[in-house]
């Protein structure tokens, strides 16, 4: 086998191994990400509304 | 230990905006990084593999650093109504009398003598070293805060000096979620009445 032709199957096996999450997986925000919706929410879901409120999200 | 919820905080120009009323750049940045951290701390706390004693330990930590965002914004307050001229610092500093000098009058014995004393009034200077306590002070004399936020402010001064361990007398792990939020709810009056007295 040339060394061409094994690059092209190495680089094929590695986008085979690359995640391929869902669209809805792609939408959620992921560790990090910033997003005054979704920390407010949180914090209103675990009982940190006055935090929420203070911070204005 | 893995982090299972996604982990998300605030955008920067959102909490720019909350703190605008501070216009020390640097101030407010490290505000905004506290405020950050303390959620970081929540989605810590809020994660079901941690162990319940370090969640009350984290508790402590976001109480501790929140009486530090509340102590840091009273300063600012009050320096800024000193650099405004809105109030004079002796009006709201407390005053020392300073011995100067001081001469022997009389020898009693060998243990006791009577003497002079000579001394100034020296108004204290409020300063990036003036305590959390002298801060409250200060800001109530300025009615930056009123009897009751200034007792609000001196509750999370108390909680604050918690982080001193050698002061404590008992074993502390009091902490709970619940209080948390009301920390969080006394800070948010704090801060509204400091940004309505700079506006």
């Amino acid at each position: 086998m040339n060394k061409r032709l094994l690059d092209s199957k190495v680089k094929r096996i590695n986008k085979l191994a690359e995640p391929n999450p869902s669209k809805k997986e792609q939408n959620r925000p992921k560790k990090g990400d910033f997003s005054d919706k979704e920390t407010g929410s949180f914090l209103r879901a675990k009982g940190y509304s006055s935090l929420a409120e203070l911070l204005n999200i | 230990m893995t982090v299972q919820n996604s982990f998300v905080l605030p955008k920067n120009e959102t909490l720019e905006k909350r703190f605008s009323f501070v216009r020390d750049h640097t101030l407010r940045n490290n505000l905004i990084v506290a405020f950050k951290y303390i959620i970081f701390l929540i989605y810590t706390c809020e994660e079901k593999l941690t162990p319940e004693e370090i969640k009350i330990s984290i508790c402590k930590d976001i109480i501790v650093y929140t009486a530090t965002i509340i102590e840091s914004c009273l300063h600012y307050s009050v320096k800024q109504f000193i650099d405004l001229g809105k109030i004079d610092e002796s009006e709201i500093m407390d005053v020392n009398w300073k011995e100067e000098k001081c001469v022997d009058v009389h020898i009693i014995d060998d243990k006791y003598k009577v003497c002079g004393t000579v001394k100034r009034k020296e108004i204290d200077k409020f300063s990036k070293l003036t305590s959390f306590l002298i801060i409250n002070r200060a800001a109530k004399r300025a009615n930056i805060l009123n009897q009751p936020l200034f007792e609000l402010a001196e509750n999370l001064r108390i909680k604050r000096n918690k982080i001193h361990l050698a002061a404590l007398d008992t074993i502390d792990i009091s902490y709970e979620r619940t209080e948390v939020d009301l920390i969080f709810k006394n800070a948010k009056e704090i801060i509204e009445k400091i940004e309505l007295s700079l506006n």
